[in-house]
Parts: C-alpha cells; sequence; structure tokens
C-alpha cells in the first residue's frame, strides 16, 4: 500500500493547500485527494512539481507499506 | 456531469420514444390479454370449447407471468436512459441496471420456453431471448471495465 505523506511536507514548508494546488497547477480538489490517500495514480509531470515546490525527494512524499489485502497480478 | 446543452442526442430521444411505446404497449396488453388470447384460441380451435378451457387458463397464466419481466426491463430502461441523459454512463448503478435487464430477458427465456409447449414460436422467442441476455451480460461487462477505467482516470492526480 502506498501512503502520501504530502501534508507532513506542506506544513514542514509552511504552505496552504490551496497555494500549493495554484503553484502546481492542479485544481484544490484533485490535491485533496491525493492529500487525503484517495488517489489511484499520480502523473509524473505532477510530482515532478511537488518536488519541485516542496523541495524534497518522492520518498519525502511516497511511503510504501506491506498490506495483507494486497493480491498479487 | 450533466449535458453542457439541453439537447437530448437523437439516439436518446429514439431510444425513449421507444421505451415509452413498449410501456403503453405493455399495458394493454395486461388489459386486454384475455380478450385477445379469447380470440386466438377460437380462431385455433375452431370453436372448440373443450380445447378453450382445457388451454386457456395454463397459457394465459403464463403470458401474465411473461410480462412481469417485461414490466422490471422497461422500469430498468427508464433509469439506464435517465442515466445516459444526466451523464452518469460509467456507474455502477447503470452496470447494476444492465444486470437488471439481463435477468429479466433470461427469465423471459424460461418462460418463452414454457410457452413453446403450447406456440412454437415460444421456442424462437426462447432462443432470441438467450441470445439477448447474452449479449447485455457481454455489454455490462464491457461497461463494468470501462467504469473501473473511468474511476481510475479521474482519481489520477
Amino acid at each position: 500500500m502506498i501512503i502520501v505523506n504530502l501534508d507532513v511536507m506542506m506544513a514542514k514548508r509552511k504552505i496552504s493547500l490551496g497555494e500549493l494546488s495554484d503553484r502546481v497547477g492542479i485544481t484544490p480538489a484533485n490535491l485533496s485527494i491525493l492529500k487525503t490517500g484517495k488517489a489511484k495514480a499520480i502523473r509524473f509531470s505532477t510530482l515532478d512539481k511537488l518536488c519541485k515546490i516542496l523541495d524534497c525527494q518522492p520518498a519525502d512524499i511516497l511511503e510504501y507499506e506491506y498490506s495483507e489485502d494486497e493480491m498479487e497480478d | 456531469m450533466k449535458n453542457q446543452t439541453n439537447k437530448l442526442p437523437f439516439a436518446t430521444i429514439i431510444a425513449m420514444a421507444m421505451t415509452l411505446l413498449t410501456a403503453l404497449l405493455v399495458v394493454a396488453m395486461t388489459i386486454f390479454l384475455p380478450s385477445i388470447l379469447d380470440f386466438y384460441l377460437e380462431y385455433v380451435s375452431g370453436g372448440n370449447a373443450s380445447y378453450i378451457s382445457t388451454h386457456k387458463t395454463p397459457i394465459l397464466v403464463l403470458l401474465y407471468a411473461a410480462l412481469v419481466p417485461v414490466y422490471a426491463a422497461v422500469a430498468g430502461l427508464f433509469m439506464l436512459l435517465s442515466n445516459v441523459h444526466c451523464g452518469r454512463v460509467f456507474t455502477r448503478s447503470s452496470v447494476r441496471l444492465i444486470g437488471i435487464l439481463s435477468a429479466c430477458v433470461y427469465a423471459e427465456s424460461v418462460i418463452c420456453a414454457v410457452l413453446s409447449r403450447y406456440f412454437i414460436l415460444g421456442a424462437v422467442l426462447c432462443f432470441a431471448a438467450l441470445l439477448l441476455g447474452t449479449l447485455l451480460l457481454v455489454v455490462r461487462s464491457v461497461i463494468a471495465q470501462a467504469t473501473e477505467i473511468k474511476a481510475e482516470n479521474d482519481f489520477t492526480v
């Protein structure tokens, strides 16, 4: 399971959801979907912008956690 | 997502008109079925009262039973068309409604199979209903997959 730690990075950089969404170029609704872990996929372009604005690595935003509910494809 | 304009596509108008016409026809059949059956049995048996009396009740019961899935299918079709009009095509509701339509058609095929004992046309209708039910199941699978793809797309940031 992929955990999104966007709220942690936003708190560290003291940036609000509205401001971050403006600078990334996506709607606050979409950013909220990502922040609350409801997103099913993220584009590399979006991840690139997030890392640039938050001055961090993808691993600072995305974390993998083993879950017993995961099914092998 | 509602339609940007209030104009319905031509295909949707035709579908709605056909569904409304079917609904009216089914209601008319419900009311006039005994009279139609009387007329048909008189014609087939040449006025044989014993033939009419032995066959009328079971055929009438089967024909009224056949109307139940039709009512359900017409209601399902109206709801599906409403979904299409409101732009809610690739939703779980639409997938469920197509599944219900398929079940109604399969139920109709079973009733037609029993009716084929009295009318040879019943066997033909049974096969046609089986084919249509299978086609609807395939369409349901396609719409279900499209719904999954759309959900994934909608939640791609």
